[in-house]
């Protein structure tokens, strides 16, 4: 499994725990979540590739980390229904970067 | 309220504010007043010169500022000391308040509707009975299950619900009279240290000094608002000033003391990431604001001004996207960036430091000494890959990597930082023109009056030429994202070979103008939302009224026996007006209340509202003006002659505030984010709705925690200016204040055989740093609650660069948020306190 997958796998993980974990908020676990994300919106960053799919992934995770970092940091209210949202969208995606050639 | 009204008081109290050392220039008005006979009350934790030309000085410990403040307004209301005649018509003191509202002491420091899941209040149970209350505020959303919209309209509808004779139990005076009982003379000695006797000659010598012919004023600084709980104790002085009849008036009010480096003009015209300029919320993702027909439908207060949100929203997107915006792309709302989340100062650097952030501007501002857990705050600049930095001298930001916190305690060197630095000199106030704008919204314009040395550059022009290289980008990409860039208006004209924009040019365009005729107009009372008016600041229209009249550069001060409102000096929005809610100057009929406190009046003769300063109401409505409810009024015609706050959707002071504050109608004293004791009124410990931002590196101390038994404060000098560098970086203003000290109380340093001039550490789980000993009696312990407990007093402006040195005070504070500004705590902490010095590589 690629980097990227771990950390993505981790990013899940951590997610899964969170929301299970709630209204407990554990900003560590928010943290440590996030900088695996951005872990893999650097290595999606980094790609030389222009292609559709590429584009559409990295906007995925872009608005995920929006997501969970408005969970972390919310406005007012704990924005759970955001992060569970985030959570799902990271959990469709993951078979996708599983299944592709070099990550 | 001007700062020259400050004169015309009879009783000033100055707190969460050392006024005489740190506005030295404004204080002379508080001395004037003295002169005049008012009585000067300071009320602090340190006794400093503020507190030297005081009449009262009370000193209270840090963080228990609600305590006391709440405490004066038990004492009003059990004395039945409240401006009966203005409180009744002008307040909402007699409004209903909806059944199942419960107070914080029925459930033990929460109010009704505490959600554990959200973390937040829902705010149902704090509405007018049958109501739904918006808020005034940008970001005002209430957190309510009833739909907005439709109970929001029952605003037009009819009466609000009252009992002027104050007899129903849930009017606000019976919720008053409950939640502030508890605030007895005694337990406010017990929770403050305030002495119950000195406690008592402040509330004896408020009341003495209002009425019909006598008015108060309280200063406040970052003493008030730097705190967990600081939104909350400018409400309980609002409260105060409310029931004395101390708004609107001569001499009356609460001065927020900012002014330094145009703080007040940054919020206008925003820096902060909340708000669009003058006060307009910032579209949100958690609320309907898809587009901007939902976004106008959530936002747009029925009743009071701000129903004219809408023209001062369309107008503004004219004014930044030009011939881009069309009634068929709904103005340009959707290139607006809608908010995720907190996105702060201090959120923003832990998201540098998980390494979110990627680059970062920093103009103005030096966050390695100023911003607090600076050592965080460099872990975060160590994770970009740029940073910008714009100062007239090096400051301790630009060399982070160099010789910051992580590099001297070895944590990082140099070679582990990747973080390209760019440092780019700037131009000083005198070097540009352009404006500034005070603490009482005094816009005032300053001229270049010498070049900029060398390649240094005005921050107009650096955004000006940014804007245009990243426009001139957009256009060869075009991408979709890119959109609002290439949308953008950015003509404006430059000069000479610098290319310099004409700062002029951009005040024009805040001012507002016709569209596409760009004439100028003259008030915001022009501005339209079919798209034919452009303003950038809704609230700055009427500072340049015409092509040629910049009314910011008016200089003509009103003759020694004139109205000293100085009404042809600069301008102050809104409408070149000095006191906000001047109608309240009158009473209900409109007359002055007395004629020694004479300001604005109703003139039957000539059918309008006139007097010495620019009425704050619909000039020609009449004092006996009602809302005719058969036709469900909006806006103003749902005000009636008597309603003096306008901007409230019920034209009442709020006593109580049933819509836009997340931690309560009311304020109650919580404990600070750390604290050395127990909450002396409630269970509940700290604020409910605190921001709280664990993360490693940004560790809480535990109530009582015994490692860190004492209660740490900073301030500031008038020797070195803000974040210190202006000042530091000069040898005539440097020697003044060489190094940094820490003030220690004389009973403490005894127990820990240290003397004055003797090395200290002080220690939180943040990090150390040390310090000279300045031993004091200006401190002293203060017994709380039981407890002794010492506070200690540190200058938080001192940093490596410059020639006066020292650690940065900032290392020892922890990141948290105030829930309604996100503004971090400065001003009470706990640490310890040992004699010695720290390890020779963590320290400068």
């Amino acid at each position: 499994m690629s980097e990227l997958v771990q950390h993505a796998e981790e990013a899940r993980r951590l997610l899964d725990k969170i929301m299970a974990e709630k209204p407990a908020k554990n900003g560590h676990d928010f943290s440590a979540a996030v900088r695996c994300l951005v872990e893999v919106r650097n290595a999606l960053a980094s790609r030389s590739s222009d292609s559709d799919a590429d584009i559409q992934r990295l906007g995925a995770v872009n608005a995920i980390i929006s997501s969970v970092l408005g969970g972390q940091f919310p406005m007012k209210k704990m924005p759970w229904p955001r992060v569970d949202a985030a959570r799902e969208r990271l959990a469709r995606l993951l078979p996708e970067l599983a299944a592709e050639k070099g990550v | 309220m001007s700062l020259w009204e400050l004169a015309n008081s009879d009783c000033i109290v100055v707190m969460g504010s050392n006024m005489a050392e740190n506005h030295p220039v404004g204080f002379r008005f508080v001395v004037q007043a003295k002169d005049r006979g008012a009585t000067i009350i300071h009320v602090d934790p340190r006794f400093t010169r503020t507190s030297a030309l005081a009449d009262i000085y009370a000193p209270i410990r840090s963080g228990s500022d609600i305590a006391f403040l709440n405490g004066i307004i038990r004492y009003i209301l059990v004395n039945n000391a409240w401006f009966r005649d203005f409180v009744l018509p002008y307040t909402n003191i007699a409004t209903i308040i909806d059944p199942r509202f419960a107070d914080t002491s029925e459930a033990e420091g929460l109010f009704s509707g505490w959600d554990e899941e959200t973390k937040s209040y829902k705010q149902d149970s704090w509405q007018y009975k049958g109501e739904l209350m918006p808020s005034p505020l940008a970001e005002h959303h209430v957190p309510t299950d009833m739909p907005f919209v439709t109970h929001a309209k029952r605003m037009s509808k009819q009466p609000h619900p009252e009992d002027r004779t104050l007899q129903h139990p849930n009017c606000v005076y019976q919720i008053m009279l409950r939640h502030f009982d508890r605030y007895t003379p005694e337990m406010v000695e017990a929770a403050t240290g305030c002495p119950q006797a000195t406690f008592l000659r402040v509330c004896e010598s408020l009341v003495r000094n209002s009425g019909r012919e006598r008015t108060g004023a309280f200063c406040y600084a970052v003493g008030w608002t730097h705190h967990s709980v600081g939104v909350q104790i400018i409400r309980a002085a609002s409260i105060i000033q409310g029931l004395l009849g101390n708004v609107g008036r001569r001499g009356a009010g609460i001065l927020a003391l900012r002014g330094h480096c145009s703080i007040q003009g940054s919020t206008d015209i925003p820096t902060l990431y909340d708000m669009l300029p003058t006060y307009l919320p910032q579209p949100s993702v958690d609320q309907p604001h898809r587009t901007l027909k939902d976004f106008l439908a959530v936002e747009t207060v029925p009743t009071g001004w701000w129903h004219n949100f809408p023209k001062y929203m369309v107008s503004l997107l004219r004014a930044w996207y030009g011939d881009a915006a069309t009634k068929s792309n709904e103005w340009g709302y959707g290139y607006l960036p809608k908010l995720t989340g907190d996105h702060s100062q201090q959120t923003t650097t832990l998201m540098m430091a998980d390494g979110v952030v990627k680059g970062l501007f920093v103009l103005g501002q030096n966050p390695v000494v100023g911003a607090v857990n600076t050592t965080v705050v460099q872990r975060g600049m160590a994770k970009l890959d740029w940073m910008v930095v714009r100062d007239f001298a090096m400051t301790e930001t630009a060399e982070f990597w160099k010789a910051g916190t992580l590099v001297r305690s070895g944590e990082m060197t140099p070679s582990d930082i990747g973080t390209e630095v760019f440092y780019l000199p700037s131009a000083m106030a005198a070097e540009k023109d352009g404006t500034l704008t005070n603490t009482n919204r005094l816009v005032q314009w300053h001229d270049k009056v010498c070049e900029a040395p060398g390649d240094s550059r005005s921050d107009l022009w650096f955004m000006y030429h940014l804007g245009r290289r990243l426009k001139e980008m957009a256009a060869k990409r075009n991408d979709e994202r890119d959109a609002a860039l290439r949308a953008l208006t950015w003509d404006y004209p430059v000069r000479g070979d610098e290319a310099e924009p004409d700062p002029e040019a951009v005040l024009r365009e805040i001012n507002g103008y016709t569209w596409p005729q760009r004439i100028q107009i003259g008030s915001y009372q022009e501005l339209k939302d079919d798209g034919s008016t452009a303003c950038g600041g809704w609230l700055y229209s009427g500072i340049f009224p015409s092509a040629d009249h910049n009314q910011s550069r008016a200089r003509i001060p009103d003759a020694p026996d004139g109205p000293q409102t100085h009404l042809g000096w600069a301008f102050a929005w809104p409408s070149n007006r000095r006191e906000l809610y001047n109608r309240a100057s009158a009473d209900p009929d409109g007359k002055p209340w007395s004629e020694r406190k004479r300001l604005v009046w109703w003139d039957e003769a000539e059918g309008k509202w006139k007097g010495d300063d620019v009425p704050d109401f619909v000039e020609t409505k009449r004092p006996d003006f009602r809302p005719d409810w058969s036709k469900s009024p909006s806006g103003m015609d749902a005000i009636s002659g008597t309603e003096p706050f306008i901007m409230i959707p019920d034209g009442k002071l709020s006593l109580f505030v049933p819509s836009g504050l997340p931690d309560g109608p009311l304020p109650a004293h919580y404990e600070p984010v750390e604290s050395p004791v127990r909450n002396p009124f409630y269970a509940q410990q700290d604020n409910p709705g605190l921001k709280r931002w664990p993360h490693p590196g940004n560790e809480y101390h535990e109530v009582g925690d015994p490692r860190f038994p004492h209660i740490l404060t900073t301030f500031r000098l008038t020797e070195l200016h803000c974040g210190g560098i202006a000042t530091r970086a000069m040898p005539h203003t440097a020697e003044l204040q060489p190094e940094l000290f820490v003030e220690i109380p004389r009973e403490l340093a005894e127990t820990l055989d240290v003397s004055t001039r003797d090395w200290v550490v002080l220690s939180t789980l943040r990090g150390e740093i040390e310090a000279r000993a300045m031993v004091t009696d200006r401190l002293r312990p203060f017994a709380v609650n039981g407890h002794r407990v010492f506070q200690i007093g540190i200058p938080w402006v001192f940093g490596w660069e410059g020639y006066a040195r020292g650690d940065s005070a900032n290392v020892l504070l922890s990141m948290s948020g105030d829930p309604s500004t996100s503004m971090h705590t400065t001003k009470a902490a706990t640490c310890n306190l040992r004699k010695g010095r720290t390890a020779p590589a963590a320290s400068a």
